[in-house]
């Protein structure tokens, strides 16, 4: 993974964050972490924003990258969210989700008597709201 | 056929091959190759996805030489919680190790937290988000659960945080009182720190420096209180509110107690508002990095 912490940037500080939060951060597979990188990247996330991610959630490199990519899409189809620079800057923790979860949050809040299209504001402005549910 | 060889018939990267056969160039164990090949077949059964199958081999090698019944004395442990099949995978997958937990090592985890009053539905929820919660000691739970009773922190509080925010039991007391120092550094007091954290537990995921930065930012324009009367006010960008509060003064809109939380209101209201959307913002109030090191500079 050193290869992958060298190519987004990250500092000596936030490589120790990484390493308090993932002790076996190194051992991840390095070509997944670059593959969950580029899907990052080639939907609209800024560097910045994929540090962030990062930092808060190292876990995340460690998905399998079709997952992220299907997360991606059902988010991208399903809740027509398109500013995932934005959505994952505000919660960095739902690229640890799987699309199953996304649905099982979507059918909470709906018992709740929320319609579809006030949950996909909610998520959108509060994408937090996931890690409640 | 050589172990090395089926792995990489597997589809197993170089770096991947090494890895794996470096923690079983010990054991000396002739069957390797079909012990993997039993495992693959195996987890086949299961219906995993062969990309699903590497990463489980990768990530906990040894998962080779256990016996099927010992994997599937595991899968019958989520019983008791009444996962489905996606439910499991996902644990699976993101923490294979868990096949090396023994049955009465999971057992007492789940005691222990049955025994802090969390029921098996929220059990089941932290497992979820922490897949290796498990693979914690009781003596790490303690200290986090220490951390925030000495904090001040009550009882509903702090399950309130555990289940929304599982991970506080992988950073440890240490990472948590860092960031709990880094928003004190920021001039707010103990009751403060303990509210802002109750209602954004995943703050305590920040890095120390984007915290410090973020606090200090709205500090510096007078909006603690914007920070303390809705802490998830803070998941916005730094760079949307600054556009919005610059676009502000150049309208001659004063900011007041009444409506300082129009700076956080949603994009699609904000633009209906005010004519401008969050794209026409960030251009027109760019947060340079020149404006950034300034404001780190005033602080």
């Amino acid at each position: 993974m050193k290869f992958l912490m060298l190519s987004i940037g990250l500092n000596d500080d936030e490589k120790k964050e990484i390493e308090s939060k993932e002790p076996n951060f190194y051992e991840y597979d390095e070509i997944s972490g670059i593959r969950n990188i580029e899907l990052l990247r080639s939907n609209g996330c800024s560097n910045r924003t994929i540090k962030h991610i990062v930092v808060s959630n190292p876990s995340f490199l460690n998905n399998i990258p079709t997952d992220t990519k299907n997360l991606i899409e059902y988010i991208h189809k399903e809740l027509k969210i398109r500013d995932f620079n934005d959505l994952f800057s505000k919660n960095p923790y739902l690229l640890s989700k799987e699309v199953f979860e996304l649905e099982d949050v979507i059918k909470n809040l709906q018992t709740q008597h929320k319609d579809l299209k006030t949950i996909k504001e909610l998520i959108k402005e509060n994408p937090l709201i996931i890690e409640e549910n | 056929m050589k172990f090395e060889e089926l792995l990489k018939n597997y589809k197993f990267t170089g770096n991947q091959v090494l890895k794996i056969t470096k923690t079983h160039i010990k054991s000396g164990d002739i069957t390797l190759s079909k012990k993997f090949i039993d495992k693959v077949l195996y987890f086949r059964k299961k219906e995993y996805t062969e990309e699903e199958i590497r990463k489980i081999i990768y990530m906990h090698p040894n998962i080779i030489l256990l016996e099927e019944s010992n994997l599937d004395i595991h899968y019958d442990f989520f019983d008791i919680f009444s996962f489905k099949k996606p439910q499991i995978d996902k644990i699976i997958k993101t923490f294979p190790s868990f096949f090396s937990l023994s049955s009465n090592n999971l057992q007492s985890k789940v005691e222990y937290f049955k025994n802090k009053n969390y029921t098996k539905e929220e059990i089941a929820k932290m497992l979820l988000k922490l897949p290796s919660l498990f693979n914690h000691d009781e003596e790490k739970y303690d200290s986090i659960y220490s951390f925030f009773t000495e904090k001040g922190y009550s009882k509903e509080q702090i399950k309130y945080i555990t289940i929304t925010f599982a991970s506080v039991f992988s950073y440890g007391d240490k990472t948590l009182q860092s960031k709990y120092d880094s928003i004190k550094n920021c001039d707010y007091k103990d009751e403060e720190i303990i509210e802002i954290t109750s209602a954004l537990p995943s703050i305590y995921g920040s890095s120390t420096t984007s915290i410090e930065e973020k606090l200090k930012f709205y500090n510096s324009l007078g909006l603690k209180k914007s920070i303390l009367d809705k802490p998830t006010n803070l998941i916005q960008s730094i760079e949307l509110s600054y556009a919005r509060y610059n676009f502000f003064l150049d309208n001659n809109i004063l900011i007041t107690d009444d409506n300082r939380y129009l700076l956080f209101i949603g994009n699609e209201t904000f633009a209906r508002r005010f004519n401008i959307t969050k794209e026409e913002l960030l251009n027109n109030y760019p947060y340079t990095e020149e404006e950034r090191g300034r404001n780190r500079w005033n602080f």
